[in-house]
């Protein structure tokens, strides 16, 4: 093992210049696939936190709206017994609770007239409900007098969790090609590599090196410059999440209980890309200069 | 130790290098492989290696008919020979103790094992003391030296030397004939190709003199230099 260690050490200081464009491609690809993984990581826990605590349902009234229709749509609800909670939030209090949430950016609000908000009865289902039931309720609540829409957190989540699904399959798209890209970058350069060190490997050759003692010490200074592109990909990444996280949790209090980086299975599994990557790219490169000879 | 019989190699099908040549060098021989150049002692030298594949007859090196062993057979026979080359073919960035240990890690020693035979080689070629050098210091001489040390280290039945004292001084290149011929004496069997009369007025073993692909005269010390 020791063999293979020195060998591969030995060969990454040979040629820093062809391992630095490795190191380079591969945490360039990490970097990538971390990114991807990280916001849809991170998008994906936001919608599960908001589906889990049941279906919020948001009945708007009109500008026009009587003070005997809040109170109708308000009675309506109550009897309903598949309600847990339900309150009503007056244009004031909606325009306190935003100015709330923007916290030091609620100056962004001053002049405007709280009254553009509507008012609301706020609404918590069972979770248990199922779509055709949500469905029929927003229905006959949107026929109400003096309301001017209903919103529930269930279609909106719905439509999220399709958002999701496009975006993962196209995080899936981009990084099958990020990975041929970055295979064939990566083996270009240990190709690079080995030719400049024909003459050794010919010796090697000559004095009976076979198999896994010709190719393994390539092949696992490959793997070990994966692992040093993934660890660099990965500080990069924590760098730019501290970055843009920080600004994010200090302005969106409320956005910031879901916001995390990746754990440490993710690292883990970012971090063998890496190494497969360059071990897969130095096989390669070998196996195309043995083609040449 | 060495049987080749009937061998013939041509290049491109038409320039014929060996035309039917046969040889034997028994065990324990020191033979001095001489002749013009493209007599074929290099293409003679590249078969007995595995490098070219002879298109007829047959060649038997330590036992094993080459043209019977695939790729791994071939690296396993290369790993019991020791082979100097008219170059030396030195890895600059390694040391000399790590040329020499390299061809020990290659035939399966642990490195600790793969340094302390390098030492000794080093130390049969009188390079113990620049063991912690890079081959860059080293004149053309000692780097000949480094590579027969390299051809030494796993300790083999069967040394093949291609024009060891090509370009070396004359002091140099009895250093480097002295070192194989001490070699013999240790044991081990010894084909030496080579141009150099100096050489062969040195030597008192076997010689064997090819021309146009044959071998043409198979005599013994001073008659073969006369």
């Amino acid at each position: 093992m020791e063999y293979y260690f020195r060998r591969a050490l030995d060969s990454i200081k040979a040629s820093p210049a062809a391992s630095g464009v490795a190191v380079a491609s591969i945490a360039a690809s990490v970097l990538f696939a971390g990114a991807v993984l990280l916001v849809s990581s991170n998008a994906y826990r936001m919608v599960a936190r908001w589906a889990a605590a049941g279906v919020d349902v948001s009945i708007f009234f009109a500008g026009d709206a009587r003070e005997a229709d809040i109170v109708v749509v308000k009675a309506r609800v109550a009897a309903d017994s598949d309600v847990i909670d339900s309150r009503f939030v007056s244009s004031e209090d909606a325009w306190q609770f935003l100015a709330d949430t923007l916290d030091r950016s609620a100056e962004l609000l001053a002049g405007m007239d709280p009254s553009v908000l509507p008012a609301s009865v706020e609404v918590k289902l069972e979770r248990s409900l199922g779509d055709g039931e949500i469905q029929a309720r927003l229905a006959e609540w949107r026929a109400l007098p003096g309301v001017s829409d209903v919103q529930s957190s269930r279609s909106l989540g719905s439509a999220g969790n399709g958002a999701l699904d496009v975006v993962r399959w196209v995080a899936w798209a981009l990084g099958a090609l990020t990975l041929v890209a970055s295979v064939i970058i990566v083996a270009s350069t240990f190709q690079l590599a080995a030719y400049t060190r024909r003459e050794e490997m010919n010796l090697l050759r000559l004095v009976g090196a076979v198999g896994p003692v010709y190719w393994g010490p390539i092949v696992l200074a490959g793997f070990l410059e994966g692992i040093a592109a993934s660890a660099i990909a990965l500080a990069l990444l924590f760098l730019v999440f501290a970055g843009v996280a920080i600004p994010i949790s200090s302005e969106l209090p409320v956005v910031s209980a879901a916001l995390a980086f990746l754990g440490a299975r993710q690292c883990l599994t970012l971090a063998l890309w890496g190494a497969a990557l360059g071990g897969a790219g130095s096989a390669l490169g070998m196996w195309r200069i043995s083609r040449w000879r | 130790m060495i049987r080749v019989h009937g061998v013939s190699k041509s290049y491109g099908g038409t320039r014929q290098a060996l035309r039917g040549a046969s040889l034997q060098v028994r065990e324990g021989e020191f033979a001095a492989l001489t002749g013009p150049s493209g007599s074929g002692k290099t293409t003679l030298f590249r078969l007995l290696i595995g490098e070219l594949r002879a298109e007829g007859g047959s060649v038997v090196v330590n036992g094993r008919n080459l043209s019977r062993l695939d790729a791994s057979g071939i690296a396993e026979l290369r790993r019991e020979l020791g082979l100097v080359f008219e170059e030396p073919h030195l890895i600059e960035r390694l040391t000399v103790e790590g040329n020499v240990a390299l061809a020990a890690q290659v035939a399966g020693r642990s490195c600790r094992e793969a340094r302390r035979l390098a030492e000794e080689a080093l130390e049969r070629v009188g390079l113990d003391d620049a063991a912690g050098c890079f081959p860059s210091a080293l004149c053309a001489g000692e780097r000949q030296r480094v590579s027969i040390a390299r051809a030494l280290v796993n300790r083999p039945a069967l040394i093949l030397a291609d024009e060891p004292t090509l370009g070396l001084d004359p002091d140099q290149g009895l250093y480097v004939l002295k070192i194989l011929t001490q070699a013999c004496r240790d044991g081990a069997t010894v084909l030496m190709a080579t141009h150099d009369m100096e050489a062969l007025s040195v030597l008192r073993g076997r010689v064997l003199v090819m021309a146009r692909g044959r071998f043409v005269e198979d005599c013994e010390g001073d008659s073969a230099y006369n």
